[in-house]
């Protein structure tokens, strides 16, 4: 089983004791350096500035929205949509070629239109990415959901998943980029409506006891 | 690379969507011929003539109406003009590329103008002017945004904005811009309802999933007596039942949808 | 270019009863489409423009793409309906080419296209209702919808435009003003560093007045920073609800 990785979008900065306000792109996050999601900020002159929507509270900086940029031994879900000398080529939605090589695979062969779970193994300097490890997921279906709302569908220590998983018994893989597949166990569209409900909420509070209330009726 | 993907997903949803169908269950809920939420907003836009904006679920269009004084038609030189066109703007969907009119934009402007055309509900007899000038009017129809039967919502936003046009005052033939002489007058209102087929399952306001997954399509305007216009899409079959049966759905929905009017 | 017989100016007053630095009533939203990646709708003085943003996705055509970053494709376009004086014609004219040319250079300036080899990112614009200064309240919506997709910035864009009618600098110019006035200068520029991302200028102007008129721009920029400050955070003060897809 992969594991999933928790996004931190939390950076530590000397705007402490501020409530909660609204970033734009452009605005100043901290004073100095930090780290943060690629994609969600950057670094002129030794400050760091937001470059998508946010938020900053208490010196911590969360991005609102944002366009999913693979990192290494990130965990994607795809479907194989090429084929060519044992190499296949994934679609995970994202801008860039999803390889996966044959000689990483051994004896493992997929089929047009299976459904993969992979994990980012390298990325190249164009931004192809190449898969690690990878692991046929059988039947189910995928759901696209914004990958910027993904870090709330896992939850704190995958709170969110461990509840979804367990209320509704499904077979749950979350992709950072955003697909998710969900096995043919279980009860799929009591989940998926919990997934929604999640994406559509996931900037406001109270959320994690919605979803537990939603899944324990009916 | 993204027709493919088109095809892999394509394939995986059909199917999940005949599991659903099997049930009686549509991937929203929906029964069989239950319309999205509609909307529909008149005089939308000061500098036309007439305009609306119509909302069938998340499929959103914009109808605007202008007139120019043009040259009647050789054939009918004593008429003024009635022409409809269609945009499929590319920012309503990732399908929709910017270049020349697709054959689909035609397609769909056509059927939403047949049947305005056969009902004969704008008098064209009264744009005539002078010898050699008449009336056009020009409905435009841009597609904003797209998430599944654009006909039906452009004909309802076509009829809207026709009913709440203004007819502008004209002084020895020429347009008199921001005045206007009266209100185009609408007594018959036809409206199209539009049909997905997937396998032997005819649904009735399907959405991009469903047309993605259907073989073929179907298109059934009518006025409030009559059937106005006809239009099978795609490259399935219909039976002859499906047919009729559509024309009664098609009076039953178009009942319901003229209340927006 | 200027008309005498107009008084765009009465008294300090403009035709709609404006000072000469106030702005038209500005209403920017989000997220108004669903497909697209973001959306935004602008509705500045009597200007309605929707905007709409897909990408970064795969480069098409493949021939076109940059091993090294995004190409940005931009379209500005306006409805046959948006002029009260004429039916206009479908499709792209020389005017709107130079238009999706000029804002699409100003985004340019600020999408971290880097971070995006071969792939592309458009940006789509069209002007349903048209009241002076389009291409302004184009690249306004467009700004937004950039940020509704989540798009990357290193900085947000404001635009306005400047200008001089009736010998005097003014902000906003209308459409009689941009008709009949003595010059007319859309500008945009980056909200932190005020770097000039777009810039063009009809009529006659001397240098003192040019730099006069800059400034003032930069001095209305806060005021419509303000509103693309308002329009993001409306977004999150309602259910945000897209539809899924399911495969």
């Amino acid at each position: 089983m992969l594991k999933q990785k928790c996004y931190k979008n939390e950076i530590n900065s000397e705007k402490r004791g501020e409530k909660l306000v609204f970033v734009l792109p452009g605005d100043m996050i901290s004073e100095k350096p930090e780290h943060f999601k690629k994609g969600t900020a950057y670094i002129k002159d030794g400050k760091t500035y937001a470059a998508v929507v946010g938020t900053l509270e208490d010196g911590r900086f969360t991005s609102l929205e944002g366009v999913y940029l693979p990192m290494q031994d990130d965990p994607l879900v795809g479907v194989i949509i090429d084929e060519r000398h044992g190499n296949y080529t994934v679609d995970a939605n994202i801008s860039f070629p999803v390889l996966i090589l044959a000689k990483n695979i051994g004896r493992m062969r997929f089929r047009l239109g299976d459904y993969v779970s992979i994990r980012v193994g390298r990325i190249e300097d164009d931004g192809t990415v190449i898969a690690g490890d990878v692991r046929l997921l059988k039947g189910g279906k995928v759901i696209d959901v914004p990958t910027s709302k993904v870090p709330r569908i896992i939850g704190k220590k995958a709170s969110m998943l461990s509840l979804l998983k367990e209320k509704t018994g499904v077979e749950m893989f979350v992709g950072a980029n955003g697909y998710i597949w969900i096995g043919d166990r279980g009860k799929v569209t009591k989940a998926i409506k919990a997934i929604k409900t999640i994406v559509a909420k996931a900037h406001l509070t109270g959320l994690t006891d919605e979803i537990s209330k939603m899944l324990e009726s009916g | 690379m993204g027709e493919e993907k088109d095809i892999i997903m394509h394939a995986m949803r059909k199917s999940y969507l005949l599991t659903l169908l099997a049930n009686g269950e549509r991937l929203d809920g929906r029964g069989f011929y239950d319309y999205r939420h509609v909307e529909l907003h008149k005089g939308v836009i000061e500098t036309a003539e007439g305009s609306a904006l119509a909302k069938i679920g998340s499929t959103q269009i914009i109808a605007g109406i202008k007139f120019e004084v043009v040259e009647p038609f050789a054939s009918d030189p004593d008429k003024g003009v009635f022409v409809t066109n269609a945009e499929l703007l590319p920012l309503a969907s990732s399908r929709f590329e910017p270049g020349p009119p697709r054959e689909e934009s035609i397609e769909f402007a056509r059927v939403v103008d047949r049947a305005i055309r056969s009902a004969e509900i704008i008098d064209l007899n009264s744009f005539f002017l002078e010898e050699g000038k008449a009336l056009g009017l020009f409905l435009d129809l841009y597609v904003l945004d797209y998430g599944g039967n654009m006909v039906d919502a452009a004909g309802l936003a076509a009829l809207a904005a026709l009913k709440s046009t203004k007819i502008p005052k004209v002084e020895n033939a020429q347009i008199v811009r921001g005045e206007y002489s009266g209100v185009l007058k609408i007594e018959k209102h036809p409206l199209p309802v539009s049909f997905a087929k997937i396998e032997h399952y005819v649904l009735a306001d399907p959405t991009i999933e469903e047309e993605s997954a259907s073989d073929a399509g179907l298109t059934i305007a009518t006025t409030e007596e009559h059937i106005a216009a006809i239009q099978k899409f795609g490259t399935g079959g219909f039976k002859k039942d499906d047919v009729l049966n559509s024309v009664d759905i098609a009076f039953e929905k178009t009942k319901e949808l003229r209340k927006y009017l | 270019m200027e008309n005498k017989e107009i008084e765009l100016i009465v008294n300090g007053k403009r035709l709609d009863g404006r000072g000469l630095h106030d702005l038209r009533p500005i209403k920017i939203k989000v997220g108004v489409l669903e497909d697209a990646d973001g959306s935004a709708s602008v509705e500045w003085g009597g200007n309605k423009v929707v905007a709409g943003v897909y990408g970064p996705r795969e480069c098409i055509p493949r021939h076109m793409e940059n091993p090294y970053k995004a190409i940005v494709k931009c379209q500005y376009m306006m409805s046959t309906f948006c002029s009260l004086e004429e039916h206009g014609r479908m499709g792209p004219n020389r005017r709107s080419v130079e238009i999706s040319k000029v804002i699409r250079q100003a985004l340019e300036n600020v999408i971290m296209v880097e971070l995006f080899p071969k792939s592309q990112i458009e940006v789509y614009a069209i002007v349903l209702q048209a009241d002076g200064g389009t291409r302004i309240s184009a690249l306004t919506a467009a700004v937004a919808a950039l940020m509704d997709a989540g798009i990357p910035l290193r900085d947000t864009v404001i635009g306005v435009s400047v200008g001089k009618a009736g010998d005097k600098l003014i902000a906003d110019l209308g459409k009689m003003e941009d008709n009949f006035g003595q010059s007319d200068v859309p500008i945009a520029f980056t909200n932190r560093d005020k770097d000039i991302v777009l810039l063009q200028m009809d009529g006659l102007l001397t240098k003192d007045e040019l730099s006069k008129i800059i400034d003032l721009a930069f001095r209305k920029g806060e005021d419509i920073n303000q509103l693309q400050r308002k329009a993001i955070e409306n977004k999150y003060g309602e259910t945000v609800s897209k539809r899924l897809r399911i495969g």
